[in-house]
């Protein structure tokens, strides 16, 4: 199954949950989740939606100067962020237990048939 | 020790994904992209691949960037990159599509390849015409060879075999469209009914001139009032002011049926000036056979009224009248008097 087209349902949640931990800058962000197990993640994707979450109010947004050469945008949770991320992650464990329960009883039958 | 300086290559695809996002506002566009160069050189660093696959298409990029931040994909959805010819290709494809879907479409299609050979000819005696008109020569012989080399190039379908032949015919094709359509609007013009008076049908050299009544040239006209009284030296106007004139003025009348030719006399007014338009038309009567024949000398006639015959100038000895009158007898007038007084002016429009 392709996981790019699952992960835009749940990039923002993604995101919510990565930031909520620890401010982060984009690429911060893309490592953090590529370092979750999300690989595929594209960095164009978690930009667009560190932008957007932060648009809808519920990021905080400031550039710090880097070490290293041009200065880094960082990004934080705020209030409504946290409200978000907690509804967000409600409707996404309802969807996970969902999914799993259809799982496993599709996988039921066909097991007892092998038998 | 790093190089305080962002990476060329990052500042060069920044600015292009940056111009991918023209059409945002500089808010947007600013949100979007700040920081972005500095993410993209931790990427760079991090992955270790070369800066141009590791960066990817800015286009692309920028689109992703959009749709990930909710944005409307840039107008026209393929970017700067597309011009306008681009667009109207994607119009007219469009437009095609539409037709090609349509249910009559196959039959409609059918239709018009069987019609191709029509098609082959017209260009050839068009082609065959314009030079024959341009440079003179045999019309025959120059429209069968037109038309064979034309027939052949359809036929062989030399234009989707041949890219040189395809672009000939493409032109030959569209000049063959304008000279048919410029050949039709132009002699269709005097056989049409034009709405505006035509000066130029004033002309007498014009074949066309004169009164015509159901597919005959009108010799003569009677008046008769409406009480049957046959009228003398009436002056006749059509709805443009224009005089009413049968025949043509100096050309030879056909014989009529008693091989006798009919010629009008034209009234002269007081200034001198002749009137073609006075009716009825005294008429000079001369045999066919020659001038030096039996009647050398032409003797001029007075009209005396319209015969059910088409004999010309004999009086009949009951002629029928076009009143509803119970007898009209048109007595032999001796000569028509020409009524000068109120003629309607030829340049006024709306006399009748």
């Amino acid at each position: 199954m392709d996981t790019t087209q699952l992960l835009k349902g749940v990039l923002d949640l993604a995101v919510l949950a990565v930031v909520s931990t620890e401010d982060g800058y984009g690429y911060d962000v893309v490592r953090r989740l590529r370092a979750a197990g999300l690989a595929d993640v594209g960095d164009a994707s978690v930009y667009g939606t560190l932008r957007r979450l932060y648009t809808a109010g519920a990021l905080t947004s400031y550039v710090a100067p880097s070490d290293e050469g041009p200065h880094r945008k960082y990004y934080g949770i705020n209030p409504r962020g946290r409200a978000l991320l907690g509804e967000q992650t409600v409707t996404w464990s309802a969807f996970a237990d969902t999914m799993q329960g259809l799982l496993k009883a599709a996988a039921t039958p066909a097991e007892e048939v092998t038998r | 020790m790093n190089v305080p300086v962002a990476h060329p290559q990052v500042t060069a695809f920044v600015e292009a994904v940056r111009a991918e996002l023209s059409d945002l506002t500089a808010d947007e566009r600013d949100e979007l992209t700040d920081g972005l160069e500095a993410d993209l050189v931790d990427a760079l660093s991090d992955s270790g691949a070369p800066p141009e696959k590791q960066l990817g298409d800015p286009v692309d990029y920028a689109a992703e960037l959009r749709s990930a931040a909710g944005l409307p994909p840039r107008a026209g959805s393929g970017g700067e990159r597309q011009g306008v010819a681009a667009r109207v290709r994607e119009l007219v494809a469009d437009r095609r599509a539409v037709v090609l879907r349509q249910p009559w479409w196959p039959d409609v299609r059918a239709f018009l390849v069987t019609l191709r050979p029509v098609w082959w000819v017209l260009r050839a005696l068009v082609a065959a015409a314009t030079v024959s008109q341009n440079f003179g020569g045999g019309q025959f012989l120059l429209a069968l060879l037109a038309v064979v080399i034309s027939v052949e190039v359809g036929r062989r379908d030399l234009a989707g075999r041949n890219r040189g032949w395809r672009s000939a015919v493409v032109v030959g094709n569209g000049i063959a469209v304008v000279m048919v359509l410029g050949l039709t609007l132009w002699s269709g013009r005097p056989l049409g009914v034009s709405s505006s008076p035509d000066v130029s049908r004033f002309d007498s050299s014009s074949i066309n001139d004169g009164l015509w009544f159901d597919g005959s040239p009108v010799r003569n006209v009677y008046p008769y009032d409406s009480q049957g009284r046959p009228l003398a030296g009436v002056q006749l106007y059509d709805q443009e002011g224009r005089p009413l004139i049968v025949g043509s003025e100096g050309r030879l009348p056909e014989p009529d049926a008693q091989d006798r030719l009919v010629e009008p006399v034209p009234a002269v007014d007081a200034a001198g000036v002749q009137r073609w338009n006075v009716y009825p038309m005294r008429q000079q009567v001369r045999s066919v056979n020659g001038t030096d024949g039996a009647d050398p000398s032409p003797s001029t006639v007075p009209p005396s009224g319209p015969s059910a015959v088409p004999s010309g100038v004999l009086p009949p000895a009951v002629s029928p009248s076009p009143s509803p009158s119970p007898s009209p007898s048109p007595s032999p007038s001796p000569s028509p008097s020409v009524s000068l007084s109120p003629s309607p002016s030829p340049s006024a429009s709306g006399a009748r």
